[in-house]
């Protein structure tokens, strides 16, 4: 997994690159961390995440609990099968996902 | 990458220090040079202007000395001329012995006036009749009538018709009144004129190889200073120097081309001197850079990748310079360090694990039941790191039987205690609820969302089956989607409306969905680790090809737990387990 950032005013582009699992999710967790600061918007660009697990899953609500606080966070171009993920486990409905 | 980019620095920094040393350098002897060659060619021309000035004043004193030699020698012809004339007049009336008289006193004329001035006498003999007292030069000579003593020498006279000098000297006649004068032309004089003329003498001098000398008047003959300018003499920039010399002014040239040769042939010499040394230098520093430094650093960069891509072992030993020794040393020593630091780290890492598999494995039900009813077969199979599935299966009163099957997100130690907490929690309030188990997972959900600062949830997939009746009640918290096994051998998932993971919103709502269990049904409940298994292509295994493998498989809740297994294995070969796989069978069974 690779996670790019592209900032853009207070809109901050997060462009994440491969399965976000059990062993990515922990450095995607601490990218994310030190990104919250001064961004008003999160983008996480998923084009390119071809499976969440469910520790993906957690830094994901992780990040939208801390996003919410003083912005959001929106998941873009969720592909398939990692939509069906948001489906089944119902972050589909808590999530902002465009 | 890295050691051409040091390389580089260094050479680009030798080069701008090394140019800069032969920049300051050959400015440096230009700027002397030029300074000493100035000083030079001053001194030449300070010599050489002295040298005319006083060649100039000793050709004037010696044309002074020839002037007077032959004004002196002038006026004693006339005086001889005159005896010669008084102790024999009648010679005046002998053309032929005047003539004689003229060859011997070596004059070209003899004029003898009468005593009114009027010549009588002359040698060329067309002057006779001449009234010397007709022209202002011959009128110079008048008082000789009156005055016996009288004597004059006259200064070269320019005579027009024979275009040469003639210099008139004469005297009074000693017999009666009268004048006597002799003429010649003064070639001597002239001469020496020539050679005191000071455009002769500019025209002859040489300054250095083509320096020149001129000679104008001195437009004032008060200063006695010395000037020093530059000026084009002859189309050539020169170094020019002027000192007064009486009336004249002396202006010495002195060509910088010539000033400046030896400066100049110097200078290439020494450019190129230059450019050889500090070449010299530069490769010779490069290639010592590149011996001392480079080499060194790039050996140890060589068994710094060994000890990065994980050989702690690899030693460095680069002991070129002490330098390298204390660094070889101190990464040595650091890496050893480093080696002892992860080893204790690793054994605390290990225990953790262990301790948490531990947990894990301790909290879950291992006596599987297998009555005349139900039977329920499970297994977990972890990941290196500890994940937090869980399953969990227990009576509730008589007739009931509940299993869950659970994914905690996260993972260690704090996955484990959470998947402990709840797993505890959720049997507890599954088991007191009278309203299913969808109220007991709202109650649990509420306290796990009052403290969760890790943001740590669950998936969860409890069903509780009522023996008596075969209704199937089921809650599914974000979960998988189960399988159920149809009597007549077909497999389905089973996807009810289902609610978010427990962990999350603590006003989330959870549903009981009833469904009718027939005898000889099977629900399959597993985790992601089993849907999600990935192959070397990086693909999951997926619910489709779950669903195609169930199809073939029979036997008790174990064996199809085991063979699944070993189908999963099969599909993952060479791919390391990222995540727990757990599996829970429940059979409803024939009476």
């Amino acid at each position: 997994m690779t996670i790019q950032t592209e900032k853009n005013g207070n809109v901050l582009t997060v462009i994440v690159d491969g399965s976000i699992d059990t062993v990515t999710a922990p450095t995607l967790e601490k990218e994310l961390e030190s990104l919250y600061e001064g961004a008003e918007e999160m983008i996480i660009d998923m084009a390119k995440v071809d499976y969440v697990s469910s520790a993906g899953l957690r830094v994901i609500l992780g990040a939208d609990r801390q996003m919410n606080d003083h912005g959001k966070l929106i998941l873009r171009n969720v592909i398939e099968d990692v939509k069906e993920v948001f489906e089944m486990t119902g972050f589909d409905e808590i999530l902002t996902i465009e | 990458m890295m050691r051409n980019g040091m390389k580089m620095l260094f050479q680009k920094w030798l080069l701008a220090v090394v140019s800069g040393a032969s920049i300051v350098t050959i400015a440096i002897f230009w700027w002397t040079q030029t300074t000493m060659a100035w000083d030079a060619g001053v001194n030449v021309l300070r010599i050489r202007l002295d040298d005319a000035k006083e060649e100039v004043i000793h050709n004037q004193k010696n044309l002074e000395k020839v002037i007077k030699i032959a004004a002196d020698a002038a006026l004693a012809q006339a005086k001889t001329f005159a005896h010669m004339v008084a102790a024999d007049p009648s010679i005046l009336k002998d053309t032929a012995k005047l003539e004689i008289i003229r060859q011997d006193l070596w004059v070209d004329e003899l004029h003898v006036s009468d005593s009114k001035g009027v010549l009588m006498a002359c040698i060329p003999t067309y002057a006779i009749g001449y009234d010397m007292a007709s022209s202002p030069q011959s009128a110079a000579f008048m008082p000789a009538l009156t005055d016996k003593d009288f004597e004059l020498v006259q200064e070269l006279q320019p005579n027009g018709s024979q275009n040469r000098s003639v210099q008139y000297a004469g005297v009074a006649r000693k017999d009666r009144p009268g004048i006597v004068q002799v003429g010649y032309t003064a070639q001597t004089v002239e001469e020496e004129m020539k050679l005191a003329d000071v455009n002769y003498i500019a025209s002859t001098f040489r300054i250095g190889k083509n320096g020149r000398l001129q000679v104008i008047d001195n437009p004032d003959t008060e200063s006695t200073e010395e000037k020093i300018f530059e000026a084009e003499v002859e189309g050539e920039k020169s170094l020019c120097m002027s000192v007064p010399c009486g009336k004249y002014l002396l202006i010495g040239s002195y060509p910088e081309s010539e000033m400046y040769s030896a400066r100049n042939s110097v200078l290439w010499v020494l450019i190129f001197a230059t450019i050889v040394l500090f070449t010299v230098i530069f490769f010779q520093v490069s290639s010592l850079l590149q011996t001392v430094v480079i080499n060194g650093i790039s050996s140890v960069n060589k068994s710094l990748e060994a000890i990065t891509a994980g050989d702690l072992n690899e030693k460095i030993s680069v002991r070129t310079t002490s330098e390298f020794q204390a660094l070889s040393d101190g990464i040595n020593t650091t890496v050893e360090a480093l080696e002892k630091s992860i080893e204790t780290e690793a054994k605390r890492l290990d225990a953790e694990l262990d301790m948490g598999r531990t947990i894990q494995a301790s909290v879950l039900p291992v006596n599987f039941p297998d009555t005349d009813r139900y039977c329920i077969g499970a297994g977990m199979f972890t990941a290196k790191e500890v994940g937090g599935d869980f399953y969990d299966f227990f009576k509730i009163g008589e007739d009931k039987v509940a299993v869950l099957i659970a994914d905690v997100s996260g993972k260690g130690l704090t996955a484990a205690l959470y998947m402990m907490g709840s797993k505890a929690y959720l049997k507890e309030r599954i088991i007191s609820s009278t309203q299913g188990p969808a109220t007991a997972i709202e109650q649990v959900n509420k306290e796990l969302c009052n403290n969760n600062r890790a943001h740590m949830f669950l998936t969860l997939f409890a069903a509780v089956l009522d023996l008596k009746t075969g209704v199937l009640t089921c809650v599914n918290a974000g979960h998988n989607p189960p399988l159920v096994r149809h009597a007549d051998g077909t497999w389905e998932y089973l996807k009810i409306k289902h609610s978010l993971p427990i962990g999350i919103s603590s006003k989330c709502q959870y549903f009981n969905i009833d469904m009718k269990f027939e005898r000889g049904d099977r629900l399959f409940l597993y985790t992601d680790g089993v849907t999600e298994a990935k192959n070397e292509d990086n693909k999951l295994y997926g619910e489709d090809r779950l669903l195609q493998e169930l199809r073939s498989m029979t036997g008790t809740p174990m064996e199809l737990i085991g063979n699944l297994k070993d189908k999963l294995d099969e599909y993952s070969t060479g791919v390391p387990q990222n995540d727990d796989i757990t599996m829970l069978v429940l059979d409803y069974k024939n009476d």
